[in-house]
């Protein structure tokens, strides 16, 4: 290990509670797109600060219906130096429209007809015990995940179909119309421009 | 268990919403029903985490409005970015309380609002007495957090403290404390390690590599 590495090393338990000046931030930053390693020993250092924050405290009354309030605005999120990590590649995103809509609600009636089936089939048998219950509740959770993205595609590398759908240029006419374009601003149908 | 209901509406355009009830959704599901624009995913997220996100920065930058600006600035960006959360890479609640952390931390840097918090003795921060009232305490955890911080050397313990809590930087807690930057560093360093450490052979699930 190098000396440079070493005195960046030695920055990372700073670095992870935010306790490094702009300059030296920049630097490791800099020093963490090349070092995995280095990458996962700041995210251990804020789990465990993570863990230190764990007194809770009751957020005022109002405040989620604040939140809820603004987010058909879309309100723009402040872009300053919010976020400390490296992001990952951003794929565009749309709002649901009527064929989604539906398409989601013939995917849940699926799922609800399969857990239907499920259900009929747990209780004909003789078996109930809470883990045989939790099992099934991963099963449900992971079946309702395949029949959403049969509908729609999300935008999670490792966790989606490949299938990308932009607002604008659609080849099915139906989707050109957004339920919400009344309400949402066109920047919602655009990429997403985090770097 | 996920349940799902399908709502039919009575009015006249009869569109069937879909319902999915994501209070036992792992956090990395919730997540993914935010790309897809589900607001109670979030609202679910807010109810884990908000708790927690507002109570660190409200003890970082002493005020309620501030502290809630932060929150909502937060939880909106999951909202608007969800993607920016990699659930390989660390937990939701550390995701949001490191951004939390930063954003209030250049609030105080930026305003010079912490000159205010310095008369307050860092060390109190940890046991949180002064908010006891308003404060829900997960017992089991606080004792286990409380005892692992007891094993750490009291320079390293008070360093993690100041830079954390106090949202100093190392070079500011050096001074405070009278000691060289490079010790402080160090002990911030150790002394995290240390308590990764012992938090696991205490039985605490920690996310991260």
């Amino acid at each position: 290990m190098s000396g440079e590495e070493e005195m960046y090393d030695e920055l990372l338990g700073a670095y992870a509670l935010d306790a490094v000046d702009e300059d030296e931030r920049r630097a490791v930053e800099d020093y963490l797109k090349v070092n995995p390693r280095a990458v996962a020993e700041v995210q251990e250092h804020r789990e465990v600060a993570a863990m230190l924050a764990w007194s809770t405290m009751a957020p005022p009354d109002g405040l989620w219906e604040r939140i809820a309030g603004s987010l058909d605005e879309a309100a723009p999120v402040p872009t300053g130096d919010l976020a400390r990590v490296i992001p990952m590649a951003v794929p565009r995103r749309r709002r649901l429209n009527a064929v989604s809509t539906w398409a989601m609600a013939a995917a849940a009636a699926v799922v609800v007809l399969a857990l239907g089936i499920a259900a009929f089939r747990n209780t004909s048998s003789t078996t109930s015990s809470q883990s045989l219950m939790e099992q099934a509740a991963k099963r449900d959770d992971a079946q309702t995940v395949r029949a959403m993205d049969s509908s729609r595609p999300a935008r999670f590398p490792g966790l989606r179909p490949t299938a990308r759908i932009s607002c604008g240029g659609s080849s099915t006419a139906s989707r050109s119309r957004s339920v919400f374009s009344g309400t949402g601003p066109a920047s919602r149908c655009s990429p997403s421009t985090a770097t | 268990m996920m349940r799902i209901t399908v709502i039919r509406m009575v009015e006249p355009h009869r569109i069937a919403r879909v319902r999915i009830d994501h209070t036992t959704a792992s956090d990395a599901s919730l997540v993914m029903g935010m790309a897809r624009y589900q607001q109670d995913a979030l609202a679910e997220a807010y109810k884990r985490h908000a708790g927690v996100v507002y109570g660190l920065s409200k003890r970082l930058l002493g005020n309620q409005a501030q502290a809630e600006e932060v929150v909502q600035e937060i939880f909106l960006r999951l909202w608007n970015q969800p993607d920016r959360f990699d659930p390989d890479r660390g937990s939701l609640r550390s995701f949001l309380l490191t951004q939390a952390h930063g954003r209030s931390v250049d609030l105080l840097r930026s305003e010079g609002a912490r000159r205010r918090r310095e008369e307050r003795d860092a060390h109190e921060h940890i046991g949180g007495a002064d908010e006891l009232d308003r404060e829900l305490w997960d017992l089991a955890l606080a004792g286990q957090v409380r005892s692992a911080m007891e094993v750490l050397h009291p320079g390293e313990r008070a360093a993690i403290e100041l830079a954390y809590f106090g949202g100093h930087t190392y070079r500011e807690v050096a001074t405070m404390l009278g000691e060289a930057e490079g010790t402080i560093k160090s002990r911030i360093r150790a002394g995290l390690k240390r308590l990764r450490a012992e938090l696991q052979s205490a039985g605490v699930t920690l996310g991260g590599t």
